[in-house]
């Protein structure tokens, strides 16, 4: 049988999520019986953050056959792009961050001149600007899933969980302006998730009110999902790609230039929340229904889909 | 006296010197003798005992280390006040040397005011004196975009918005494309008459000396004010971006490009408002708002000596 190697990133140190997502395409593919694996050339033998079902290859003894198809990703050294471009196997292009691409593409090649079979990509946002700005035809949406939110007995923690890594110059002014600006609100915790299992996170996300979204530049953003899952009012970036899925109903969005107005923003919704807890009830209520979209039965129907018609 | 310490390898340092060189020359003429230090590492390359000395409160641990040693009066700059965290601010709270922070403008005067610092923050303009003031106001027609400028740093994002604007605008295929760096002045100086136009990723910050050095040359400029130019941007001096994502950097270039094409007269007015903005912020014309504040410095200095 041919194999489908999702080609993935060498650095697998601390949890990725499109490498997430990619695991979760490996395992619901092997689980309908196709030969697939996720391919890495990390030292570091098989993270144990992505799902155990998925099968994971290293990338320097894994043998490639003609008929095999490589399944490229946004952020291929250009050396390493050109290599696989020019075996004589079949190519799918996923797509988890358009944002990425013209580190590797030079500004006047677009991904339809290459040999590449289909294009796969997580949003619609990056669908847009494929068949935009790349002329792709046909690209295809899988949705990734994400997991379900843990229930939690009682009620919310007061408290604003985070992921700064993007956006750390952002979190500090924001951090900083509630504390001076917002002094009664002075008290409430910022808990992060920085580096987090992604079990340890879920649980962060479901204890927690309000979920600072610091997205910058995603091709869908799952961090800003999983808070709507787990209950949380979302406030703040959508990312670009989170128009996947940012609505007024659903979140607290921001995309001004600079995070000053994102502040109060940030400290009219605890302070609303402290007088009335029920206050963005509707809102959270539409972020679950938001969430709810990105369902494990739906990415293995619209991934299975795919692939059986590719195959 | 005051002293303006700078180390060498501390960021954004050409623009810090040209905002002390400014404010050197016209203190000077005030009757304040004030000096440019570089920190060498050794306590020798300080100002003499009894000067008051300004410097990036994000200064490096060594330039502190020596300080506290030598036992200066102290103003610490908040030069870049989003990059203002908990360790400088505990600093300045329990520095009994420091006798106030100085804020650019007075926007972050007013806002770190609140931060309870327990010491005085004063405002001044971070400006410095833009080349070319005499060379008139009615600029030539300008020419057809055919360089567009942008800064080392936020390259990714930038070649993504390169790479948008290149294939959906096939007529500006040919358009090359010029890294500029501040901080190299001697070739700053030589690319700006050849930058049609400055596509500014960047980040965000308390002044931008650079972009206004730009529109004083009346280049104009796309970006987002980046905090710095909050009080100056407008939809009449540039192609200015309110937006946290490239896709609006995009539409915004490739709009004005368009537009530049075939209404050369719009870009002229752009260019023109551009250059009068950044004039009217310059050290001649904002010294004497500048001024009050070195004074009280220096008055809150002599208080504790």
């Amino acid at each position: 049988m041919a194999q489908i190697i999702y080609l993935s990133v060498k650095n697998l140190e601390v949890p990725i999520g499109g490498v997430m997502v990619q695991a979760e395409h490996v395992a619901t593919l092997r689980r309908a019986g196709f030969d697939a694996k996720v391919s890495s050339t990390f030292e570091g033998g098989r993270p144990d953050w992505i799902n155990p079902d998925a099968s994971f290859a290293n990338g320097k003894l894994l043998p490639i056959r003609p008929g095999d198809t490589l399944v490229l990703h946004d952020s291929l050294p250009r050396h390493i792009f050109d290599r696989f471009i020019s075996l004589p196997v079949r190519r799918v292009f996923f797509c988890q961050n358009h944002y990425f691409l013209d580190s590797t593409l030079q500004p006047h090649e677009r991904l339809s001149d290459f040999p590449i079979d289909a294009f796969l990509c997580v949003s619609e946002p990056i669908a847009q600007y494929l068949r935009k700005v790349h002329q792709v035809e046909n690209p295809v949406i899988v949705s990734p899933a994400i997991r379900p939110a843990p229930k939690v007995d009682g009620p919310k923690k007061l408290q604003v969980c985070y992921m700064p890594r993007k956006r750390v110059v952002e979190f500090g002014t924001v951090m900083y302006g509630l504390c001076f600006e917002y002094p009664e609100l002075r008290q409430i915790a910022f808990a992060s998730i920085h580096k987090m299992h992604p079990d340890k996170v879920a649980e962060r996300m479901a204890e927690s009110a309000i979920f600072l979204s610091l997205s910058t530049h995603e091709g869908l953003g799952l961090p800003p999902l999983e808070a709507m899952s787990a209950g949380c009012v979302v406030v703040g970036y959508h990312g670009g790609g989170g128009l996947d899925y940012a609505t007024e109903q659903n979140g607290r969005w921001y995309d001004e230039a600079t995070p000053d107005n994102l502040v109060h923003l940030l400290g009219d919704t605890l302070r609303r929340l402290r007088a009335d807890p029920d206050c963005f009830a509707s809102m959270i209520e539409a972020g679950r229904q938001t969430a709810a979209g990105y369902s494990q039965s739906n990415m293995e129907k619209q991934l299975l889909d795919f692939w059986s018609a590719f195959c | 006296m005051i002293g303006f310490v700078l180390t060498e390898e501390e960021g954004a340092r050409e623009e810090k010197l040209a905002f002390y060189r400014s404010q050197i020359a016209r203190l000077g003429a005030a009757g304040v003798d004030a000096r440019i230090f570089n920190f060498t590492g050794a306590v020798e390359s300080l100002p003499e005992p009894g000067w008051l000395v300004v410097f990036d409160v994000n200064r490096p641990p060594a330039l502190q280390a020596a300080l506290d040693e030598s036992g200066h009066l102290q103003a610490p700059l908040v030069w870049n006040p989003y990059a203002f965290f908990g360790g400088p601010q505990a600093r300045i709270r329990k520095s009994a040397a420091t006798v106030a922070a100085v804020a650019p403008g007075e926007y972050w005067r007013q806002k770190l005011g609140r931060y309870h610092l327990g010491k005085h923050v004063l405002g001044v303009e971070v400006t410095t004196d833009f080349p070319g003031r005499e060379s008139g106001s009615r600029q030539p027609a300008p020419r057809l975009v055919s360089r567009i400028g942008y800064f080392p740093a936020g390259k990714p994002y930038l070649a993504h918005i390169r790479g948008a604007v290149t294939r959906l605008s096939p007529d500006f295929v040919g358009v090359e494309w010029i890294e500029m760096d501040y901080e190299n002045p001697v070739a700053w100086r030589r690319s700006v008459p050849e930058c049609d136009l400055f596509l500014s990723m960047r980040g965000l910050c308390g002044s931008a000396l650079p972009l206004l050095d730009l529109m004083a040359a009346g280049v104009v400029v796309c970006g987002t004010h980046s905090g710095g130019l909050r009080d100056v941007a407008t939809a009449e001096n540039g192609l200015w971006v309110d937006s946290a994502t490239a896709d609006r950097f995009v539409e915004v270039l490739i709009d004005g490009l368009a537009r530049a094409r075939t209404d050369p007269e719009w870009r002229r007015s752009l260019a023109e408002n551009a250059r009068a903005s950044a004039l009217a912020l310059d050290a001649d014309t904002t010294f004497e708002a500048n001024l009050p504040s070195w004074k009280q410095l220096l008055t809150l200095a002599a208080s504790r000596s």
